[in-house]
This record gives C-alpha cells, structure tokens and sequence, in this order.
C-alpha cells in the first residue's frame, strides 16, 4: 500500500518533469520579454507604448502596460476598500446599542467575514501590487514588469474573485444562499458545512462561493510575486543593483518571497476544504484529519500573510519619510536585512494563533520563543525611522504626515503584538477585542496609512497634477484621531473582557457600562474615519479632473536634497519629452512642497 | 575576493540579524537544558526544529543577501556610474548627507548642492551597529 503511493507519488513527479521539460523545447520563454525588441535597452522613456494604446474603454481591457495595470490594480483596491468599509460602517453601527437592534446578527457575521476577507484579499495585497506594478519597473529601471501579460491576467482575476467572495450578499434576496459567515480565518467544523446552521446545505453555498473567490485572488497574487521576482532580479536596468537596489523593491522582493511560500498553501488547503464540503473528504472533520489541521494549514499561510500586508508598507516608510526629512535613510542596510529577516521568521511563528487551542505545551513554548525573536527586526525598524527623523529637516507634507501617524501606530500595534506572544498574556486577552485592536493598528495604522503617503506621495507622477492640500490635512487628522479612537477602546473593550465577532454584548461580560461607552467610542472613531475617507475619496477625484497640470518636476524638491530617485527621474524624462513634442499649453501649479504658498487657489 | 567580501563594514550590517539569531539560540539552549519538562524524543525534535529551522534559514538568507550586497558594492564603487539622467538611486551607497548642510527653512531655495562627497553609508550604520550589538 505504502509502496504503491511512493510509486504513484514518483511516477506523478516524473511525469510533471516530463511536462516542464517539453514546455520548455517548444517554447522560447525568452521571447515574451520585453515587450518589443528592447532587449537589454537600459532606463529609457518607454513611450513606444503609448503610440499602440488603444482609447477608451478597450484601452483598459487590453493594456499590458504597468503603468495602467498599476492604475487598475489601485482602482479595484479602493472600490473595495470602500465596500469593506461600508461594510464595517454597518456593524460598528449596530454595535451602538447592546442588544440586536439594528441589522441583526446573521447579517452581522455574513459582514464581519466579508469586511475582512475584503480589507485583506480584495484591498492590502491588490493595494501594494498596485504601487509594486506602477513604480518598480520605474525604480529599478527596468522596461516593464518581466511579464506583461502575465501581469494583466493577474490583475483580471480579481475582479471575479471579488463577485465571488461578495457573491452571497448579491444572491441572497434571491435564493436561500446565505453569504459565507465564517469569519477570515474560515475555521472547521463550521466552514466545512458540519451541522444545520445557515453554513450547511444549500444555504451554505456562499462558502463556496468565497473559497473560490480567493482561490482567484490567491492565483492572481501568486502570479503578481513571481513577476515582480523575476523583474527585480532580470530586468533591471545595469545601473540598478543589489548595493544600491531602493528600499520599496527590497521589500517588494521580500513580500513577493513570501506570497510564494505562502499562497499557494492557502490554496490547497481551500481546496482541501471545497472537497470536504461538496465531495465527503474528511480532511478537516473530526474524524479525518481533524479541525487543527485547518488551523495549521490556515495560519501557516495566515502569518506570513499579515507580513505580506506589513513588509510593503514598511518599505513605504523607508522610502518616503526621508524624502521629507532632508536626508538618507538611517542604517539603510539595517532596514534591508530585518526585512528579509522578518520574511523567513514570519514562517515560525504561525501557531502563537493557536495558543489556546490546548496544543502541546513544549511546542507552544517554541512559537513563542520565535515570535518574541520576529519582534526585533519590526522595532529595528521602527529606530530607524525615529533615527532619521530626529535632527532632520522635516517637511510636513501630506506624505509625510502619513509616514509619521504610520510609525506611531505601528508603535502601538507591535507592542501590543508583543504582549500576546507571550502566551500566558494571550491566553487572556485571545479571542478579545484587544486582537482586533492589536492588527488594526498595522492594518489600518500602518498599512492604510501608508498607502495614502504612498498615493499623495506619488500623486504628481500618476495623474501629472497635485491634490488639495488643505483636505489633505483634513484626511490625515481625521483619520489620525479617528484611528487612535476607534483602536484604542478595542484595546480597553479587551482588556475588559469583552469577546470578538459578536454582534451584541448583552452576555454580561466584563462592567455592562463601561463596555456599551466603549463600543460607542469605537463606533465614534468608525465615523470619524469615514468622513476623513469620503474627504481623501473627493480630493484624489476632483484634483485629478480639475486640478491645473503642474509644471514642477520636482513637487517635493527632491534634487535639493539628492533624493531625487529613478521614478521622478522617469518622471522628468517624460515630461520633457512631452513639451519638446509641443504638449498642450498647460496652466502653472503650485506644489505642496512644505512651501507656504497661501493665497493662491486651494489647488496646491 | 571570498574572503574580502565580508569586510567590516559588512559584518557590522549583519549584526541587525544577530539578534533575533541570538534570541533563538537562548530559547534552543533553554529548552534543552533547562526544560521542565522530560526530554521526549519526538516532541523536543519538533520543539527545537521549530527553532532550528528558521534559525539555519536565516543565517542563510542573511549570508547569500548580505555577499550579494557586498559584491555589488565592490563593483559599484569600481564602475562609479549611475544613470545618464540625473535620477539618483535611493541607497545609503551614494552621498550621504550631513544634516547640518540642509535649507534651514522651507521657503529658502538656497542652492547649496549640499552634498558630502565621501561615499559611504559607514557612519550611521557603525553607530546603529555598535548599538544594536550591545542587545
Ligand atoms: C511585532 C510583531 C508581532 C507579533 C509578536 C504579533 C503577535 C500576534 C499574536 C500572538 C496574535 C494572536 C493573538 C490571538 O489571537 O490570541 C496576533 C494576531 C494577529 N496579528 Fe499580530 N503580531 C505582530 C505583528 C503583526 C503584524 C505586522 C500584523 C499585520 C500586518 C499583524 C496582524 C495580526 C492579525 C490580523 C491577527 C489576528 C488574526 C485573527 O485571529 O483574526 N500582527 N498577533
Ligand atoms: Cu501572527
């Protein structure tokens, strides 16, 4: 028996061998890359796409261009970051009284799932592919990413895998599907569709339905890390190497190392878990392999995932903080090692998720010990930034705000991460609000924040315009306070005891009183937030339609400093090219470059 | 070359991950000799391969990321050329700048090219270094 597995196991490998091997005579992978005959052709303007591009709608259906992928990618990402936040909006809402008033619970916990599986699968990872798609080729300078169309296919399995994971809440008024409400982490028996409840049977369809969305979205993120490996490490251009590689690719680079180990494990055990519910495996039942394994499979995708949300941004800080502090990134190498250390660690921590499942107490002890030795290399990090800043010549521009409010709630986020590795802290506060006020501090301190610096940041490239200052500021310090509001009674509501995932609080838990203040505090702090965010929504748009061109090459005066760095230069390359061809005759803007330039229109 | 690749320089840039490394081997160490528990065979090999395994990993990728750093920055400064145009790139290897140097003030677009020509990112990361070896 054995035996005839090992057999059928070697006969399977061979024959796959078999496959590559033929693949790789009849086909000239090399052709594909670059797009036309530039073969090594270093750094130039590649403005022979642009004459090809298709207009309109077809233009966009078609591209190939990072540049539009990156546009899509980002596109997408933000729809969906305001159908989570929707989403979000609608829970915290009912969270204002205690009892079950307002949308009631089954649609609450079809929510809580959606809302999370939206923020981190259809938002985070799509949202950093999109700064990876549009600026990596540039940094590195590098034609385009290694695979175009590879690239445009991965883009274009989101938004089926959107439909699909949003696919109960827009089947519901019509059938007896029920959206999946499993919460993100899809534990088993419940997610396997064991029992009677709304997740088993016909009802339970909306599960299967979001397992395949994601398995989309886990496709398409897989093809999106090998592409940006294969750019960074064959298609730059000579000039660009490891000494001197920018800190967002070193950081793309690690992500995309970790997607890859990562994701592909999330879709296997997704399929592992559609064939316990359609087709009577026993992997994650009681009786097979057990709901632990899940667990197992689950988280051992889940951690390296929250650092595939983490790295990225990381790198973000890095590399717009010293732009706006008059000087280079202190301990540059530093920040690059803990990077790819906190890449191969974040591959050992995964069951200090699991603390309180009751799983060997030797084993526990040794996640913990490994997840005290991840903390390191985050708080490295974190020196760095306050060592670049300190002494610095600050520039409080949008960008800039956003990188600090980033590393002060990352502050709060690892420290709070910190406290519940260890595991007899954790065996208090799991399950609690304190965890969701531990990961929105990173998710929605770090990683949110960090994608608006990145946005105003890189503003002036993508749209050749600049925002509005003064909503800027609007949207930072709403979103600042809103943050710390909403996050920070988390902390207390789960130092209180008060459980997660809950769509009411009445179980009397904890001080009654003191818990309904809090939640409304935090349900406050939800719709500070969502005005901030309808404000930055109204800026990127009207800015982007009626904002005057800016005639700036430097928005940021980056050359004062010698920060200058490939994209702008891309950027100046390409405009210059513009106005030689006789452009369009183009009104003069102001920038928000830390230079009081009142009295002109709001327009900065 | 082998041996010049890992020059000073480049070691004090690892320490950063010598940290966590010796945060592992405490732990290793601990629970083989100071465990409470009996030493069960199959639980204490998963229990320290969980620790061993990333630590053997990590001192691998620090080792392959750190000599290819190493060597592009001996090719680097041996070829000296960056970009035609006058993009820079956006690394510690080239100028580093002297925070004394910077505009005192926003609105002054004083000229001052104020860049310090000794290339090198020594200074901060040796200071970071030595402190960071202290942990
Ligand atoms: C300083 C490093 C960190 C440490 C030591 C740490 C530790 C932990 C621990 C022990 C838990 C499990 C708590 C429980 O459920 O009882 C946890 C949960 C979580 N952490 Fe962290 N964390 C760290 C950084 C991060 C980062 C950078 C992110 C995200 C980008 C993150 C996102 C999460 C999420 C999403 C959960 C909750 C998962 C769930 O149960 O739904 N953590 N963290
Ligand atoms: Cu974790």
């Amino acid at each position: 028996m054995v035996e005839a597995q090992l057999v059928l196991t070697a006969l399977m490998g061979l024959f796959l061998a078999g496959v590559a091997v033929w693949l790789s005579r009849i086909e000239d992978w090399r052709s594909y890359t670059p797009l036309a005959g530039g073969g090594g052709a270093v750094g130039e303007e590649s403005g022979y796409a642009h004459d090809e591009k298709p207009s309109g709608l077809i233009r966009w259906l078609t591209t190939v261009d990072h540049k539009d992928i990156g546009i899509l990618y980002g596109a997408y990402s933000i729809i969906a970051f305001a159908v989570g936040g929707i989403m979000v909006i609608l829970m915290r809402t009912e969270l204002l009284t205690p009892d079950e008033a307002i949308i009631g619970s089954q649609f609450y916990n079809s929510l809580l799932t959606s809302h999370g599986i939206t923020m981190l699968f259809l938002f985070g990872t799509p949202m950093i592919a999109a700064f990876g798609n549009y600026f990596i080729p540039l940094l590195v300078n590098a034609e385009d990413m290694a695979f175009p169309r590879i690239n445009a296919i991965a883009f274009w399995m989101l938004p089926p895998g959107a439909l699909l994971v949003w696919a109960g809440f827009l089947v519901v008024p019509f059938t007896d599907i029920q959206p999946a409400q499993t919460a993100w982490t899809m534990y088993t028996p419940l997610s396997a569709g064991v029992g009677t409840g709304t997740q088993a049977g016909v009802s339970g369809l909306g599960i299967d339905f979001m397992l395949l969305g994601l398995h989309f979205t886990g496709l398409s993120a897989t093809m999106g890390a090998i592409n940006f490996i294969a750019t960074i490490f064959t298609d730059r251009g000579s000039d660009v190497n490891w000494a001197n590689l920018d800190i967002f690719s070193w950081t793309m680079l690690t992500q995309s190392g970790l997607i890859l180990f990562a994701f592909p494990l999330l879709g296997s055990a997704l399929i592992m878990l559609l064939l316990d519910r359609n087709f009577g495996t026993t992997f994650f039942l009681a009786e097979g392999g057990g709901p632990i394994l899940w667990q197992h499979l689950f988280w051992f995708f889940g951690h390296p995932e929250v650092y595939i949300l983490a790295l990225p941004p990381m790198g973000l800080v890095s590399f717009i903080l010293p732009k706006f502090s008059g000087r280079k990134l202190f301990g540059f190498k530093f920040v690059v090692y803990s990077t790819l250390a906190i890449g191969v660690l974040s591959f050992g921590v995964w069951a200090h998720h699991m603390f309180a499942t009751g799983i060997d107490p030797r084993i526990r002890a040794s996640f913990e010990a490994v997840s005290l030795a991840i903390a390191i290399p985050s708080a490295v990090k974190v020196f760095n930034w306050t060592t670049t800043l300190w002494g610095g010549n600050l520039r409080l521009t949008a960008p800039m705000l956003f990188c600090v409010g980033a590393v002060s709630n990352f502050i709060f986020g690892g420290v709070t991460g910190i406290f519940t590795a260890a595991i007899p802290i954790d065996l208090v506060l799991h399950d609690t609000y304190y965890i969701v006020g531990h990961f929105h501090y990173i998710l929605m301190g770090l990683l949110a924040f960090t994608v608006f610096a990145g946005i105003y940041y890189w503003f002036p490239i993508i749209t050749g315009k600049m925002y509005q200052k003064r909503l800027a500021k609007w949207h930072f310090w709403l979103t600042m306070i809103g943050t710390n509001i909403t996050f920070f009674a988390m902390l207390l509501l789960g130092y209180l005891g008060m459980p997660r995932r809950y769509a009411t609080y009445t179980f009397g838990v904890g001080p009654q009183q003191i818990i309904e203040v809090l939640h409304q505090v935090t349900t406050l702090g939800a719709f500070i937030l969502l005005v901030g965010q309808i404000i930055w929504v109204w800026n990127m748009i009207q800015s982007w339609y009626e904002a005057p061109t800016l005639q700036d090459n430097d928005p940021w005066d980056l050359k004062e400093t010698g920060q200058f760095t490939n994209e702008w230069g891309w950027n100046e390359r390409r405009l210059e090219t513009a106005i030689t061809d006789g452009g369009e005759e183009e009104e003069t803007a102001m920038t928000d470059g830390g230079d009081p330039v009142d009295g002109s229109a709001d327009t900065e | 070359m082998s041996e010049r690749t890992f020059d000073r320089e480049t070691l004090l840039d690892l320490t950063v991950n010598i940290v966590p490394l010796g945060i592992l081997t405490f732990f290793i160490l601990v629970f083989l000799f100071a465990s409470p528990w009996e030493l069960d065979p199959f639980v204490t090999a998963i229990s320290i391969g969980l620790l061993v395994v990333p630590f053997a990993v990590l001192v691998l990728v620090t080792f392959v990321s750190g000599r290819a750093v190493a060597r592009d920055e001996q090719s680097a400064t041996a070829a000296g050329e960056l970009s035609a145009s006058d993009a820079t790139l956006d690394s510690g290897v080239e100028e580093e700048l002297v925070s004394d140097d910077h505009p005192e003030s926003d609105d002054d677009q004083s000229e001052s090219d104020a860049e310090n020509d000794e290339s090198s990112d020594a200074e901060p990361d040796d200071a970071g270094g030595d402190e960071d070896d202290e942990n």
